[in-house]
C-alpha cells in the first residue's frame, strides 16, 4: 500500500498503460542465436508511424540531388570505398576502383600533423597507408607503449571490405614489425546512428562504430567515457573483458607497457591490505574503465574476507578499496568480531524493537575509517532505521531514523518559538536542559516547509533533529557516538582552537608528504564539541581533504583522491557555449537569458527566450556538441 | 502531516523484496537457458521499464520500442548478471542506456500530442484519468523530476537507489521527488 494517493494513481496509470509486447519479445528471442551481437536498429521494429516528415524530407533531398547530382557524380563517380585509420590521429582516405587515393582528410588536429606536406592524391592505397603509419611512428603516436590502430573499411560491397581490410592489416602489421603492432580491423556500413554519435563526441565514424560495438557487449559503460579513450585503451579494455566484437578482427596484442601491469597492481593491493600472496585463496584482476580513467580492479579473498581494490593503471595509486565478510565465511584473522545476529540484536535493543516487528534489509560487515562496523538496515510499519554497530564492541556508533508517510500539506499560520522547539527535543530525549549543550537551533525552509534544524550534544552523543516548525512534530533525528577522546562529562563546552589555520595547513601538508599545494578550503568548525579545521587542497594529480584537531594539531581524518583529469574540465568557453546555443536555436544575443556550467558532467546549459518560447540547450564542455535541445512555448 | 523523508512501509518493502527475489531467480534461469523465465522477468519489471523509458523519451511509441529492446537485450545479457547485484536496478540501468542511445539517434525537440497518445483499446482497465496523469507528468515535470517520480512511485526504487542511479545526492532526490508530486497534483487540479 502506498501512502500518497498521487503515488498510487501514478503507479496504477503506468500499470494500466504499459503495452503488452511479450509475444514480440519471445518471438525475437527465439530468432536470435544467443551470444551474437545485434545492432539496435535490427532489434527495433521498423515503424510506419510519423513518417510524413520523412516523405517531405525525401522530396527535398531528391530535389537537392537533382540540382547537385551532376557535380557530385562527376567528382566521386570513381569512389569505391573509404578507409579510416584511428590511433588518436584520425585520417580518412577515399579510394577509387583503381585502388588510388582520391582524397586524404585529417579528421582531427593530430591528423593534420601526420598529413602535413604529404601528397597522397593519386597514390596507391597500400603505399599511402604505409606512409601514414610511418608518419604516426615518427611522430610518436604509435610506439611500444601504445601500439594499437583501428582500421575501418566502409563499402557497400562486403566482400570488397573484407578483402581490403585483410590486405591493409597485413600492410600495417609489416610496417609496425619493429615493436609489434595490434590492428583492430572492422567493416562498417555507415548509418544515421553512427553519424550522430561521431558528431556528438567529435570522433570518427570508425571509432564510433567500435564504441557502439563495445557498448553492445558492455552496456554498463558510458559512450562519453569511451569516446575520450585512446584506441589502445579501448583495445586493452576489449581484450581484458574478453569480449568478441562483431565484424571485427584483432591481430596482435594491445600494449600494456604504458600501465603498471596486472602483477604490479596485485602487489600494490596486497601490500595495502597487509596480506601476502600466500595467504590469498583467490585473486582476480581485470583492467576496467571508470569515468574515462583506466584502472585495475583487483579482487581477492583472504581469511574469509573479500577485498576489492581499484588501482590507477598508469600511476599505481590506490583509488578506492573496500572489504567485507565473504558470504558463508567468518573472520578468523581478528577472531573477536561479534556475529551478525549479535549486531542486529544490538540495533534492535537500541531502537526498543523486537525481531518480529521489523524487516531486515541489510546486514553487512564493512570497513569504515579503518575499523570494522556492521551496517544494518531495517524497516518497521512506519519507519526506516539505518544503524552502524562497532563490530568489535557491539556499540551503536550511529543511527539514522527516517519517518515514513509523506502527505502533502500546506503550512499556514505562526511557528513555535526556538525555546519551544528545544523543549520538544528535550522531551523526546527524556533529558533535562542541564544535561545537553545546544549547538544550533535554526529556523529554515526545506522540502517545502518551515523546519527547525537543531544540533546538540550530550555527554556521549551528538544529535541532529529536524522539527516541523508549525506543530513541533519531529520529522527526523539521528545521533552519532562521540569519540572516546572527547567525552568530558555532561554539558562539556566546545574547546577553543589552540593552533592557527596556518599551522593546521602545514600539519595537513606534512601528513600528505607535500611541501606545497593549492588550498581550496580552510575552515574552523566545532564537531563533537571539539575545535577542528577542515582543510581541502589539491596538487596536479590528487585532491585532499583533512580534519585537523584545533587543539593538538593531530590529523583526525584524511582522504586522498585522484583528480579526474580526463574530460573533467571544459575546453570550450562560456562564450562559445552561448554562441553555439544561439546558433542552434536560430536566435540572437538579445534572446539570451543565462548559462550554467555543470562541472560534474562538463556540460553547459544555456537558457534563452524569444517571445513566449523558452529554449534550453545543453552543450558538451569538451567538444561543443549540442547534447540536448528543448523548447517550450507558454500557453 | 508533511514529513522530511518518505520510506517504504513494510508491506511495500516486502513486495519489493519479493519482486527482487523473482527477478533474481528469473535472471539466473534465463542465463541457464530457460527461456520460459522471460515471462516472469517481464511481468515483474515491465511497468518499471516502460515508465522509465517514457519519462526519458517522452514518446509512447519510442518507450514501447525500448520496452521490447530491453527484454531482448536481457535475453542476450542474462549470463552477465551479477548474482550479488540488485536485479531491478541492473535492468533499469540497461533501459536508461538504451533510451540514451535512442535520444542520440533522434534529436526531437518538442513533445507533440501524437507522442503521448495511448491507444484506447490497449487495456480495458485503462481510464481517461490514467492517460491524463501520465500525459501531465510528461508535460509538466522537468526531466529529472519525472524520472525520479517514476523510479520511486512506479518502479518502487528507494530514494537512495535513485540518488545512486542519477548521480545526485540523497536529499536532492528526496526534495525533487516531493516537489514533483506537488507540482503534478497542482497541474492535475488545474486540468
Amino acid at each position: 500500500m502506498r501512502n500518497d494517493p498521487m503515488e498510487q494513481k501514478l503507479k496504477t496509470a503506468a500499470e494500466h498503460l504499459t503495452p503488452d509486447v511479450l509475444d514480440r519479445i519471445l518471438a525475437d528471442c527465439a530468432k536470435e542465436p544467443k551470444g551474437e551481437i545485434l545492432y539496435m536498429e535490427n532489434i527495433s521494429d521498423p515503424r510506419s508511424r510519423n513518417n510524413n516528415w520523412i516523405k517531405v524530407l525525401s522530396l527535398g533531398t531528391a530535389a537537392c540531388m537533382m540540382i547537385g547530382g551532376l557535380f557530385w557524380w562527376n567528382r566521386y563517380r570513381a569512389l569505391n570505398y573509404t578507409v579510416e585509420m584511428d590511433v588518436n590521429p584520425s585520417i580518412e582516405l577515399r579510394v577509387n576502383k583503381a585502388e588510388k587515393v582520391i582524397s586524404a582528410e585529417a579528421l582531427n588536429k593530430d591528423a593534420e600533423i601526420i598529413l602535413e606536406d604529404m601528397k597522397l592524391k593519386g597514390v596507391d592505397v597500400d603505399v599511402a597507408t604505409n606512409a601514414i603509419i610511418g608518419s604516426m611512428v615518427k611522430n610518436g603516436y604509435l610506439s611500444e607503449l601504445s601500439n594499437s590502430i583501428l582500421l575501418t573499411v566502409e563499402s557497400d560491397d562486403h566482400q570488397k571490405s573484407v578483402e581490403v581490410t585483410d590486405r591493409l592489416t597485413n600492410e600495417i602489421n609489416a610496417a609496425l614489425d619493429s615493436f609489434g603492432g595490434s590492428v583492430i580491423a572492422q567493416q562498417v556500413v555507415s548509418d544515421n546512428d553512427l553519424q550522430n554519435m561521431a558528431g556528438d563526441y567529435g570522433i570518427s565514424e570508425g571509432k564510433a562504430a567500435l564504441i557502439r560495438n563495445i557498448l553492445n557487449e558492455l552496456p554498463m559503460l558510458k559512450a562519453e567515457d569511451l569516446a575520450e579513450m585512446s584506441i589502445n585503451d579501448l583495445n586493452l579494455l576489449a581484450s581484458s573483458k574478453q569480449i568478441a566484437l562483431s565484424n571485427t578482427t584483432t591481430t596482435g596484442s594491445a600494449s600494456e607497457s604504458g600501465y603498471i601491469g596486472t602483477a604490479r597492481a596485485e602487489e600494490i593491493a596486497l601490500e595495502h591490505a597487509g596480506i601476502t600472496s600466500a595467504d590469498t585463496d583467490f585473486i582476480n584482476t581485470e583492467l576496467d574503465c571508470d569515468g574515462g580513467i583506466m584502472e585495475y580492479e583487483v579482487e581477492f579473498l583472504a581469511g574469509g574476507v573479500e577485498y576489492e581494490y581499484s588501482i590507477n593503471a598508469r600511476t599505481g595509486q590506490v583509488l578506492s578499496y573496500e572489504y567485507e565478510l565473504s558470504s558463508g565465511g567468518s573472520v578468523s584473522a581478528g577472531g573477536n568480531y561479534i556475529t551478525a545476529q549479535e549486531a542486529r540484536q544490538a540495533a534492535l535493543d537500541d531502537a526498543g524493537l523486537t525481531e518480529s516487528e521489523v524487516t531486515f534489509i541489510k546486514t553487512k560487515l564493512d570497513q569504515d575509517n579503518g575499523s570494522m562496523v556492521y551496517d544494518i538496515e531495517f524497516y518497521t510499519a512506519s519507519q526506516e532505521y539505518d544503524y552502524e554497530i562497532d563490530a568489535l564492541t557491539g556499540k551503536v556508533l550511529s543511527v539514522d531514523n527516517e519517518i515514513g508517510g509523506f502527505t502533502a500539506q500546506t503550512q499556514t499560520g505562526s511557528y513555535i518559538s526556538a525555546e519551544e522547539a528545544k523543549a520538544k527535543v528535550l522531551e523526546h530525549l527524556g533529558m533535562d536542559a542541564s544535561e545537553v549543550t545546544f549547538k544550533k537551533v535554526e529556523l529554515d525552509y526545506d522540502d517545502g516547509m518551515m523546519q527547525y534544524e537543531i544540533e546538540l550534544y550530550t555527554a556521549d552523543r551528538e544529535y541532529d533533529y529536524d522539527l516541523n516548525a508549525q506543530d513541533g512534530s519531529i520529522l527526523s533525528w539521528d545521533f552519532e557516538a562521540l569519540k572516546a577522546w572527547n567525552q568530558g562529562g555532561s554539558g562539556s563546552t566546545a574547546a577553543a582552537a589552540a593552533i592557527d589555520s596556518e599551522t593546521a595547513r602545514s600539519k595537513a601538508l606534512a601528513h600528505a608528504g607535500l611541501s606545497t599545494a593549492t588550498f581550496t578550503k580552510t575552515e574552523l568548525d566545532y564537531d563533537d564539541g571539539r575545535a577542528e579545521y577542515e582543510i581541502e587542497f589539491y596538487t596536479a594529480d590528487s585532491e585532499y581533504e583533512y580534519k585537523i584537531d584545533g587543539t593538538t594539531g593531530a590529523v583526525l581524518e584524511s582522504k586522498q583522491e585522484a583528480r579526474q583529469t580526463s574530460g573533467g574540465s571544459s575546453t570550450i568557453s562560456e562564450a562559445d557555449a552561448k554562441r553555439i546555443a544561439l546558433e542552434r536555436a536560430g536566435l540572437t544575443a538579445a534572446d539570451y537569458v543565462k548559462v550554467d556550467y555543470d562541472q560534474d558532467d562538463n556540460e553547459y546549459e544555456v537558457e534563452m527566450r524569444s517571445g513566449n518560447t523558452e529554449y534550453e540547450v545543453k552543450i558538451s564542455g569538451s567538444t561543443g556538441a549540442v547534447l540536448e535541445y528543448d523548447s517550450e512555448t507558454d500557453d | 502531516m508533511l514529513f522530511l523523508f518518505s520510506s517504504l512501509p513494510s508491506e511495500a518493502a516486502d513486495a519489493r523484496q519479493l519482486q527482487e527475489q523473482r527477478l533474481h531467480e528469473a535472471l539466473l534461469r534465463l542465463a541457464a537457458g530457460e527461456t520460459d523465465a522471460m515471462s516472469v522477468l517481464y511481468e515483474n519489471s515491465k511497468t518499471a521499464v516502460f515508465a522509465l523509458a517514457l519519462s526519458i523519451l517522452k514518446n509512447r511509441q519510442d518507450a514501447e520500442d525500448i520496452l521490447h529492446d530491453t527484454f531482448v537485450q536481457l535475453y542476450r545479457m542474462a549470463d552477465r548478471y551479477d548474482r550479488g547485484g540488485r536485479p531491478l536496478s541492473w535492468i533499469l540501468t540497461m533501459t536508461r542506456n538504451l533510451c540514451l542511445m535512442q535520444l542520440r539517434r533522434k534529436s526531437r525537440t518538442e513533445v507533440s500530442a501524437e507522442d503521448l497518445e495511448f491507444p484506447e483499446t490497449e487495456n480495458p482497465f485503462a481510464t481517461a484519468e490514467d492517460r491524463m496523469i501520465l500525459q501531465t507528468a510528461i508535460r509538466c515535470l522537468e526531466d529529472d523530476e519525472r524520472q525520479i517520480v517514476m523510479l520511486h512511485a512506479v518502479a518502487g526504487l528507494k530514494h537512495r537507489e535513485i540518488a545512486e542511479q542519477m548521480h545526485i545526492s540523497l536529499p536532492a532526490a528526496v526534495s525533487r521527488y516531493h516537489r514533483a508530486l506537488q507540482k503534478l497534483q497542482k497541474h492535475l487540479k488545474e486540468a
